[in-house]
């Protein structure tokens, strides 16, 4: 085990992603593994539409699936091409093209004070720090939060904190917005705000969420099952096979490892 | 699995049969274990943990900088748990002739037991930086430079280098019982070395001889005796619940 | 942002850190070198009347000494029963000059300035990949993970009550590190996704 501070300067073999990429990620027969454990298997597919929604029973993948577009993971098997570039050569510069929102934004605040956390993007792209400061204070009010920008992360309320989680992301102008299940702790109304957030952005997105009310307005939606792409295609008829599938499993016996 | 919060039994004896019934059992290392609800991912497993790969030279470059940002949270994380002891208001136990007990100091054999020697004494010395910038951290909400011009400026010195000590220890250790490793380690770093230190700077500090400085810190060991204790059970229970949160040994 | 420093525009406010700093160091570098009552006296004067010059908020952050009086008699009683009482009242006399003086730059100093102020002495650690920026970056994860510890424990001694009838227990404190240890591998993965304690500029 590495000593800490232990940093070596990146080698200069990156390319350089193409952020305007269509299709911006392409799977060939992708898989990941943990150990000798599987995780995803075989996947081939492409991503391009606006708004891309992802479903499926837990243990499914879906986490694993969307830490594959931001780098947090790199497939052991098959080719992933993000951007137009390798996945394992644009590494570094994925963070800087796709923002990565999770499931506990306690987990996800970095910093004390809203505006920190806001300008913490900025300053890792390269701007100065009281420029940070300014430009974090000014996005803040753009998006109608200004009151919040010297408020402690910890005394926000969970919509509050969850919106400052996206606004800290977004503030990095990313093409591409992966949400891992964003309002699992959210309640209705707060849902509802979030989601409207989310649907007028310019952005690019990938939801995850095991609510078909969230994906309304989406162009496709994949439904993963064992690692595996299971369907793949409208939200409504995805729903449709979703739905039968689960209560045609409910007269089972269910093995408590599947849950 | 987690505990039901809802759970609430209904009287004194309902709760103390729940007691008798589950009270041990929730709080098992193995209830604790993080379930994999969170989908299949878990960061501690999948992200750090050894992973068996096709392109190696990859992956090794990956680990290294996942390394860098991990290992600095959890330098960052101690030096805020040894913050939030220094809140736990001091407790006096009357068997150990009511001298107060603060929890600080578990903070910092932790850090060393857990983190290993060189980010455990980093964690100490991050927590020492935030008390110097002006921070309240040590125990009775004291902060500020003022605090490195007293007496016991010898023991917060000592903290950093008690902790490298024990986290030395506890991974030249390896092969012992994890319970008395820990047990050694924060008797060794957290006092031999803690008190080793302390005891020269009261001296100087104060103008004493070196016998009054040790009669005057004396007081506090049976109270350090029972943080070693805690952490040898603490560190235990973590090993089993998320072994890969024990660092030195990993 | 809890901290002793005292909101404020006086003179010593104005001072840059760093001299406040040099200062203080000073003055308890050439205090070590005096015993006499005729040098002490007027220095705890001058002490005294820096923090009076703030006004009566200044001399309410005199409470630093009444925190450390326990101690201070401790060492005084330890001097008596040696036969050293009165070099013990100058001793203690002099370390309280200097913990006043020393928490007098902490009480008009912004945490910030005092940050910028001391980032120089980070320069010599730059070549074992140690950046100031790093420094900075792990000072604000404490102020961020400290808080959210207490919820983490308030929570769990909810769970404990609800089961148990008791509040507290000690047995709580090894799943409380279990919880907020994996809610730090989770920031660590946070940090990664935003592109890592390096930044993305490089």
């Amino acid at each position: 085990m590495a000593f800490w501070p232990k940093i070596r300067k990146p080698k200069a073999q990156q390319r350089v992603c193409n952020p305007d990429a269509s299709p911006y990620a392409v799977f060939d027969r992708v898989g990941l593994s943990a150990g000798s454990t599987p995780i995803l298997e075989d996947l081939t597919l492409q991503l391009a539409e606006h708004r891309i929604g992802i479903i499926g029973l837990n243990g499914s993948g879906k986490s694993s699936f969307v830490r594959l577009l931001n780098g947090l993971r790199a497939p052991t098997s098959g080719n992933l091409t993000l951007f137009g570039v390798p996945s394992d050569e644009a590494e570094l510069e994925l963070p800087r093209h796709v923002g990565f929102v999770f499931q506990n934004p306690d987990h996800q605040a970095i910093f004390p004070t809203v505006e920190e956390e806001i300008a913490f993007g900025l300053t890792q792209l390269g701007t100065g720090k009281e420029e940070s400061r300014r430009r974090a204070r000014a996005f803040l009010a753009l998006h109608g939060c200004e009151g919040l920008a010297g408020k402690p992360i910890t005394e926000l309320s969970g919509g509050q904190k969850q919106l400052i989680c996206i606004l800290a992301v977004l503030v990095m102008e990313p093409r591409l917005l992966v949400l891992d299940e964003p309002m699992s702790s959210l309640d209705a109304l707060t849902t509802a705000r979030i989601r409207q957030k989310i649907l007028s952005l310019p952005q690019k997105i990938v939801l995850v969420s095991h609510d078909f009310g969230q994906f309304d307005g989406f162009d496709r939606l994949l439904w993963l099952e064992d690692g595996r792409l299971r369907m793949d295609g409208t939200p409504d008829a995805v729903r449709a096979a979703f739905q039968e599938d689960v209560l045609s499993r409910q007269g089972m016996d269910v093995e408590v490892t599947e849950l | 699995m987690l505990p039901k919060h809802s759970r609430r039994a209904a009287g004194r004896k309902a709760c103390q049969d729940d007691r008798k019934e589950a009270g041990d059992d929730w709080l098992s290392a193995e209830n604790w274990a993080i379930p994999p609800t969170d989908d299949d991912f878990h960061p501690s497993r999948d992200l750090f943990g050894p992973r068996v790969s096709g392109r190696p030279v990859v992956l090794e470059k990956k680990v290294e900088f996942i390394m860098a940002d991990r290992s600095l949270v959890h330098v960052a994380f101690y030096a805020a748990l040894i913050a939030a002891l220094g809140l736990v208001p001091p407790v006096a136990l009357a068997f150990l002739g009511g001298v107060p007990i603060t929890a600080q100091t578990l903070g910092v054999m932790l850090a060393g037991v857990m983190l290993g020697p060189i980010r455990g004494a980093l964690a100490v010395l991050l927590f020492l930086f935030l008390v110097a910038l002006g921070l309240p951290f040590l125990s009775g909400g004291r902060g500020g430079l003022g605090v490195f011009m007293g007496p016991s400026v010898g023991f917060l010195i000592g903290w950093p280098v008690g902790a490298l000590v024990a986290g030395w220890i506890m991974r030249s250790t390896r092969e012992l019982n994890i319970l008395l490793a820990a047990a050694i380690s924060a008797a060794v770093g957290g006092i031999l070395v803690v008190y080793a230190i302390g005891i020269p700077g009261v001296a100087i500090m104060a103008g004493l001889s070196l016998p009054k400085a040790a009669l005057g810190s004396a007081v506090f060991i049976p109270g350090d005796l029972l943080k070693v204790a805690l952490t040898a059970i603490i560190v235990q229970t973590v090993a089993r619940g998320l072994p890969s949160a024990v660092l030195s040994r990993s | 942002m809890m901290s002793v420093y005292l909101q404020g525009n006086s003179w010593a406010h104005r001072l840059p850190a760093g001299l406040k700093l040099l200062a203080v160091a000073l003055a308890s570098l050439l205090l070590l070198q005096y015993t006499s009552f005729w040098v002490l006296v007027p220095a705890l004067a001058a002490v005294l009347s820096c923090y009076a010059s703030l006004g009566r908020d200044g001399l309410a952050q005199l409470k630093l000494l009444r925190a450390m009086s326990y101690l201070l008699a401790a060492l005084l009683v330890l001097h008596w029963l040696s036969g050293s009482l009165l070099e013990g009242v100058t001793i203690i006399l002099r370390l309280a000059i200097m913990i006043l003086a020393a928490n007098f730059v902490s009480v008009t100093t912004r945490m910030d300035d005092m940050l910028t102020a001391v980032q120089p002495l980070f320069k010599p650690l730059e070549i074992f990949g140690f950046s100031p920026r790093t420094a900075a970056l792990s000072v604000a994860l404490v102020l961020r993970f400290a808080p959210y510890m207490l919820v983490v424990f308030a929570q769990l001694r909810e769970a404990w009550q609800a089961r148990t009838g008791t509040r507290n227990s000690w047995r709580l404190l090894a799943p409380f590190a279990i919880q907020s240890l994996s809610m730090s591998d989770h920031v660590a993965e946070a940090l990664k996704a935003r592109g890592g304690s390096q930044g993305l500029s490089r």
